[in-house]
């Protein structure tokens, strides 16, 4: 569905699982069962309809308005299980992996294991630069708060 | 660059011209070692660097950045993604 400018549209899937007597618990007139399959047929109808992206939300536990609670799907397992299970939507030219590690006080010895399991042609680590207290006014001069994205190279 | 890795040129090259023509502010940065350096480890030329947003008193209880960062490096990241493909990496 990409336009001409090149804007692309994406669609929003409601990952919410409500009780069954939600509706009724509630002022909310809304679904009360959201299942994988429910979820995974509105994703393929999003792509044979020509949509770019699929928007999910990110919550686990969710209290509503009135203080009731709702269950929601985890997104980051979700979306895993959105993109293996349909052929284009999102999908870059490239095989992209995410990978978190625990870092600090440790060195960089969480990524070993995970750089030698995958095998990357690339690699991106994203992480802070230093703006630190010290020399102060030369790291205000280089490393401007709220100013620039920095590259490191 | 940083303590534990020289970003690979070609993908500075690539991200530095992604943010020129993107509209994506960005500064050149020397940092501290990240993850990056275990990512160029794992063989002969994997291309690595790292991206992020600038932190004043890292490392701290108090770290402090700017919003704006943030929303940078996720457009650059996502940018970068898109293009990814066009980077000519040997076989």
């Amino acid at each position: 569905m990409s336009t001409t400018s090149g804007t692309k549209i994406g669609i929003y899937l409601d990952l919410g699982e409500y009780p069954s007597d939600y509706a009724a618990a509630t002022s909310y007139r809304r679904p009360e069962g959201r299942r994988w399959a429910d979820i995974l047929e509105k994703a393929r109808l999003a792509e044979a309809l020509g949509f770019d992206s699929l928007w999910i939300p990110d919550h686990l536990i969710f209290a509503n308005d009135e203080g009731r609670t709702e269950g929601f799907w985890e997104c980051t397992s979700m979306l895993a299980a959105l993109a293996a299970s349909t052929e284009k939507v999102g999908r870059t030219a490239v095989d992209t992996y995410a990978v978190s590690t625990v870092q600090e006080k440790l060195g960089v010895r969480g990524m070993p294991t995970a750089a030698f399991a995958i095998e990357p042609d690339i690699g991106m680590a994203l992480d802070g630069s230093d703006t630190a207290g010290a020399h102060i006014a030369e790291h205000e001069a280089t490393c401007e708060l709220g100013e620039r994205v920095p590259v490191s190279g | 660059m940083d303590r534990l890795t020289v970003g690979h040129p070609k993908l500075v090259r690539f991200l530095i011209d992604l943010c020129e023509s993107e509209g994506i502010r960005y500064q050149r940065n020397i940092g501290g070692g990240t993850d990056a350096s275990a990512i160029q480890r794992t063989r002969s030329d994997a291309w690595a660097t790292t991206i992020g947003a600038p932190v004043r008193y890292m490392h701290s209880t108090v770290q402090l950045v700017h919003k704006d960062d943030i929303d940078a490096t996720v457009q650059l990241l996502v940018t970068f993604l898109e293009h990814a493909h066009k980077l000519d990496i040997p076989a």
